[in-house]
């Protein structure tokens, strides 16, 4: 008997009222979408959900003290909408509002600009079979692809998550379960007090904690999701700031606990070094270098180039989407600068300042 | 989520040797797990992955040598600047500095004390 069997049967012994699974494919997932002014994306977040081959026993959107329209446009598509008293101050504050109200098996974390692929909940929901899974993230791909952030986040994506994160689904760390599609056992959230706002990654650190306490996380490479990425500078920026202080809060944090857990230290290590010393050689020494010795060494700025052009090419054929990916290149590029000064500047900021990130700013 | 330089740096390196080591544990998992089954599909995608890196980069370094004119063998030759300082000398000291990374972390571990709770 299968997972999705096997849970229908468990709430038809306990009298839930809602209709037979293996008529209605509903599975015991309670989706929570929290949202902030999200009016112009909010519809096709939810209709993604509600068009899903497996549906969810609920949606929760969460409406975090919106100045728009969100709340409405949630309510005329007949999903649940909450409201906290206040402004919650961030995406962990307004889930954790609604994990309280939460009474299936599984949570379904969405962002409110995120959408699906029809079978993506299916395929997350399929992994929750091993029960050592207390969470499970899928692939992301940025719906739109048209601005030179944009551009550079869809290579950054496609490189990463067909190569990074399969290997590390195959040594069963992936680093971390993305918090714009992860899917998570309940009580495993209530366990470790929901999502954490000790760190500006929640996502991470929920992932680094489960692993200490001997839980596994999946990566589901067919269970697709489309968020909107930031799509000018100046979110580009505040997403690429919040996301360096937060590994760099989550290292602090956690560096005790995954030195005990074969593999995820590895990569953290390797993240952590790449982070600072090769972008410390990536702004400067190469430049220096370049300046004062030879102009090859210039050559260090594409050195690598197969270890992008490869995968995101691999995985952009198969989608159909080569050209897009061959001229999106250069953005990646640019993107993989500004990130890596970004991340020097978090790093001084956290370490050498002591001057923590705590505000949390929407990247988009 | 990527910080910092994705692609770059030792990372690299590290997630090419850990594809090549899939094949290498798939066949120790085959054979000491009788349930096991050998994950065709994932090892050959990386693998594959892999081969085509390796051809890049050393398509680059051919591509260099045609248009900087840079001597690509090992050794320099007479009026021409081996890129052997360049390229193979900064990879070689990259696995040697994954390899120390790594093994340093693993010690610091195995000889730290037992972490707290993660959540408290």
């Amino acid at each position: 008997m299968n997972l999705i069997s096997q849970e229908c049967y468990d709430n038809e012994t306990t009298g839930a009222s809602r209709p037979p699974c293996n008529t209605t494919k509903v599975c015991p997932v309670t989706v929570i979408v929290p949202a902030y002014n999200e009016a112009d994306c909010i519809a096709d977040t939810i209709n993604s959900l509600l068009t899903q081959s497996l549906s969810p026993q609920e949606i929760i959107v969460v409406d975090d003290g919106s100045t728009d329209y969100t709340a409405r446009i949630s309510r005329s598509l007949g999903v649940t909408v909450i409201t906290p008293p206040k402004n919650t101050g961030s995406k962990a504050g307004a889930q954790n509002y609604a994990l309280k109200q939460v009474k299936t098996h599984y949570t379904l974390a969405i962002d409110a600009d995120t959408t699906l692929k029809n079978d993506a909940l299916e395929k997350l929901f399929s992994a929750m079979a091993d029960p050592e899974v207390v969470a499970a993230c899928g692939f992301v791909i940025p719906r739109h692809v048209d601005t030179l952030w944009e551009r550079g986040r869809y290579v950054e994506y496609l490189m990463a998550f067909t190569f990074y994160k399969e290997i590390q689904e195959y040594y069963q760390k992936p680093l971390i379960a993305s918090g714009c599609f992860s899917m998570y056992r309940t009580d495993y959230l209530q366990q470790v007090g929901g999502w954490s706002l000790r760190t500006m990654a929640e996502d991470m650190d929920l992932t680094w904690t489960a692993y200490q306490l001997g839980s596994k996380v999946r990566f589901i490479s067919d269970a697709l999701c489309y968020p909107i990425e930031p799509h000018n500078f100046h979110f580009m920026r505040k997403q690429l700031k919040r996301w360096a202080h937060g590994f760099i809060q989550n290292v602090r944090l956690h560096w005790k606990g995954i030195l005990q857990v074969p593999f995820l230290r590895s990569i953290v290590t390797v993240m952590s070094w790449d982070a600072t010393i090769a972008s410390v050689v990536y702004l400067m020494v190469i430049p220096i270098l370049a300046a004062t010795i030879s102009p090859v060494f210039l050559l260090g700025y594409i050195i690598d180039l197969p270890v992008v052009l490869v995968p995101t090419l691999m995985k952009a054929y198969s989608r159909g989407e080569t050209w897009k990916a061959l001229t999106s290149i250069p953005a990646f590029f640019i993107l993989r600068f500004v990130n890596s000064a970004i991340f020097l500047e978090a790093l001084f900021k956290e370490v050498v300042l002591n001057k923590p990130l705590e505000t949390y700013e929407k990247g988009h | 989520m990527n910080v910092g330089l994705p692609g770059a740096g030792i990372g690299g390196i590290f997630y090419l040797l850990c594809a090549l080591a899939m094949p290498v544990k798939e066949v120790f998992l085959t054979i000491t797990r009788p349930k096991h089954t050998f994950r065709y599909r994932l090892v050959t995608k990386q693998l594959s992955i892999v081969t085509g890196i390796v051809s890049g980069v050393i398509f680059i370094y051919k591509l260099a040598n045609n248009v900087f004119g840079v001597d690509l063998s090992l050794s320099a030759s007479e009026g021409g600047t081996s890129i052997i300082f360049y390229s193979l000398l900064p990879v070689l000291i990259s696995f040697a500095l994954l390899l120390i990374i790594l093994t340093s972390v693993r010690l610091i571990g195995f000889f730290s004390s037992p972490h707290t709770s993660p959540f408290e």
